[in-house]
């Protein structure tokens, strides 16, 4: 019994020791500091670099000016950079969705086995670098290639696939499809598959079961992976310079031709934040969008 | 839905679909490294490991692989000290703001890496005038770079790890008499193995292979392994000995996680 209430008295001080309410919060703080003056900070300082006054033979001149955007915004060069660049990651983003659902959709609903097979597949190209991959992309798209293979052998002219969108997309969905199939395999897996069981009984079929249960429930999750596949596609480099050649134009090579080729800082830095200002507001809308499936998602309970 | 009758026929269907469509750049890259010839066809004309040994003797890539495998090593000790402490108060500590600091961390995950490293290097430039070393491009700016992006695969695996640490364990540590950073660096510190191990292999890779970042942070004379490869296939496109050395990239970062998988159990590291 002596022990017993020494142990209860010993209670509340040693869990403040050991990283009770307030005691260790303070070990953030380096990791967060870090992340402050890599992360957050370099962005302001590309918005101040974005006013800057480009001047030839030097990288910039620090007056300010609005100068960069008003070419940004009214040359039609850079207007045709940011449609193909927001075309092409929101046909990204779609092919992903639809590629995606079903392996999500598998992984959730089979045993821990299967899942962790599943989960391994889908992992594994994220640890391969994109120059490797994008080459393995030029080699299967060739005129060469296995896709046109058939057509060779049938003794027809090869399509040739390098150096258009088709290209680029292709490889983008198969770089970023890892973050939308996790994001969708987070949702569903919540959505208990005794409520699926309950739509067939009621007479449901696969397609309805589908569209007006698995699919509502699953919102957040879509949502979520399409906003982090189009972040990062409209923010892609190799996949558009070595797939897409001279011709599909998009932003982040266009800012590494600004930055290290013209070494004009100001408007390179100026695209930089129109992408950052792109990203933002889409996922200013997203989250929008995700507070009302939210909300719809509680109020349908 | 299910995942049997015909409608698990599609659904696996489409899975195996989307496998061969994750896995194929990546089997054409070592389809090409064994091949026998110069230029590349589909089917190739024969087999050969000649392309192999064409790399090693050329030194292929050599420099930029010890630098990447510098960077890479630096970053994640820099990611360790710093994810370690960060993921103990995200997980033990109370206070406000903290499941912002959360998703905050692992922010960097889901941001475009070039748009990263073209800040970076103004950022470099601009605190590089008052001090009398180089940022960027150089070493030191890469690693701190790279830094950003190794933290956040340390501070979700060690995290995940930790919520799994039966406090009871540290709380009788304590009790016997041991002080806190005792009970830290002799209960809870082993305890967290699994976490620290693959959240630094994790972040090895994730710094090892990433391209983006190191565009703007990289000159002629500094290379990245991805960025040399980048300028390599730019300039020859049809040299299968780059294909090996991919090859061979691949394969000890697949060996590497299956290490790992073995080392701390294959359910933690996915």
């Amino acid at each position: 019994m002596a022990t017993g209430a020494k142990v209860s008295e010993l209670a509340p001080r040693t869990a403040r020791s050991v990283g009770g309410p307030g005691s260790i919060g303070w070990l953030v703080l380096p990791a967060l500091l870090a992340l402050c003056a890599l992360f957050i900070a370099p962005n302001f300082g590309l918005l101040q670099f974005s006013f800057y006054q480009a001047e030839p033979g030097r990288l910039y001149i620090p007056a300010f000016t609005t100068e960069n955007y008003a070419r940004l915004l009214t040359d039609p060069y850079y207007l045709g950079i940011f449609g193909t660049t927001a075309r092409i990651g929101g046909t990204v983003t779609l092919v992903c969705l639809v590629l995606g659902y079903p392996v999500a959709y598998a992984m959730a609903r089979s045993g821990p086995r299967m899942r962790g097979a599943l989960m391994l597949l889908v992992l594994s190209p994220m640890f391969v670098s994109n120059v490797i991959r994008v080459y393995g992309w030029t080699l299967l798209l060739s005129n060469v290639g296995p896709l046109n293979w058939p057509l060779r052998a049938l003794g027809l002219s090869p399509v040739s696939m390098l150096g258009t969108e088709g290209a680029v997309i292709v490889s983008l969905v198969q770089v970023l499809l890892p973050f939308m199939i996790l994001s969708l395999w987070a949702a569903i897996q919540t959505i208990p598959v005794q409520i699926e069981d309950a739509a067939s009984s009621l007479g449901a079929g696969p397609l309805r079961s589908f569209r007006e249960v698995v699919l509502p429930l699953s919102m957040t999750g879509v949502a979520a992976g399409s906003l982090f596949v189009f972040i990062l596609a409209i923010g892609a480099y190799a996949s558009p310079v070595v797939l897409g050649g001279l011709r599909v134009k998009m932003i982040l090579p266009e800012i590494y031709t600004e930055f290290m080729d013209l070494f004009n800082w100001p408007l390179g830095s100026a695209l930089a934040m129109v992408l950052l200002a792109g990203s933002l507001v889409v996922t200013a809308v997203y989250s929008g969008a995700l507070d009302r499936a939210g909300a719809g998602k509680s109020s349908a309970r | 839905m299910s995942t049997t009758g015909p409608v698990g026929f599609l659904l696996w269907g489409a899975c195996a679909l989307v496998g061969v469509y994750l896995l194929a750049p990546i089997l054409m890259i070592l389809l090409y490294s064994v091949n026998s010839v110069q230029f590349f066809s589909f089917p190739p004309p024969g087999l050969s490991l000649r392309w192999y040994g064409d790399a090693v003797a050329k030194g292929l890539f050599f420099g930029s692989i010890l630098l990447s495998a510098q960077i890479a090593a630096l970053s994640t000790l820099v990611a360790l000290a710093l994810g370690v402490p960060a993921a103990l108060a995200l997980v033990r500590g109370q206070f406000p703001g903290r499941k912002a600091l959360a998703t905050l961390f692992l922010a960097p995950s889901i941001f475009p890496a070039a748009l990263l490293g073209v800040a970076l290097l103004l950022f470099f430039s601009e605190v590089q005038r008052g001090l009398p070393l180089t940022l960027a491009p150089a070493l030191p700016g890469l690693v701190l770079g790279h830094v950003v992006i190794t933290l956040p695969w340390v501070i979700r695996s060690v995290s995940s790890s930790l919520t799994l640490v039966d406090r009871r364990i540290e709380e009788a540590a304590v009790s016997l008499g041991a002080n806190p950073p005792r009970t830290f660096w002799e209960v809870t510190l082993p305890l967290v193995r699994p976490g620290l191990i693959s959240g630094g292999v994790f972040a090895f890779i994730a710094s090892f292979e990433n391209l983006e970042l190191s565009l703007f942070l990289t000159s002629s004379g500094l290379q990245t392994l991805p960025m040399d490869m980048l300028i390599y296939i730019q300039n020859y496109r049809n040299d299968p000995a780059v294909a090996a050395v991919s090859t061979m990239v691949v394969l000890g970062t697949a060996l590497a996680i299956a290490a790992t998988g073995r080392i701390v159990g294959l359910s933690r590291i996915v």
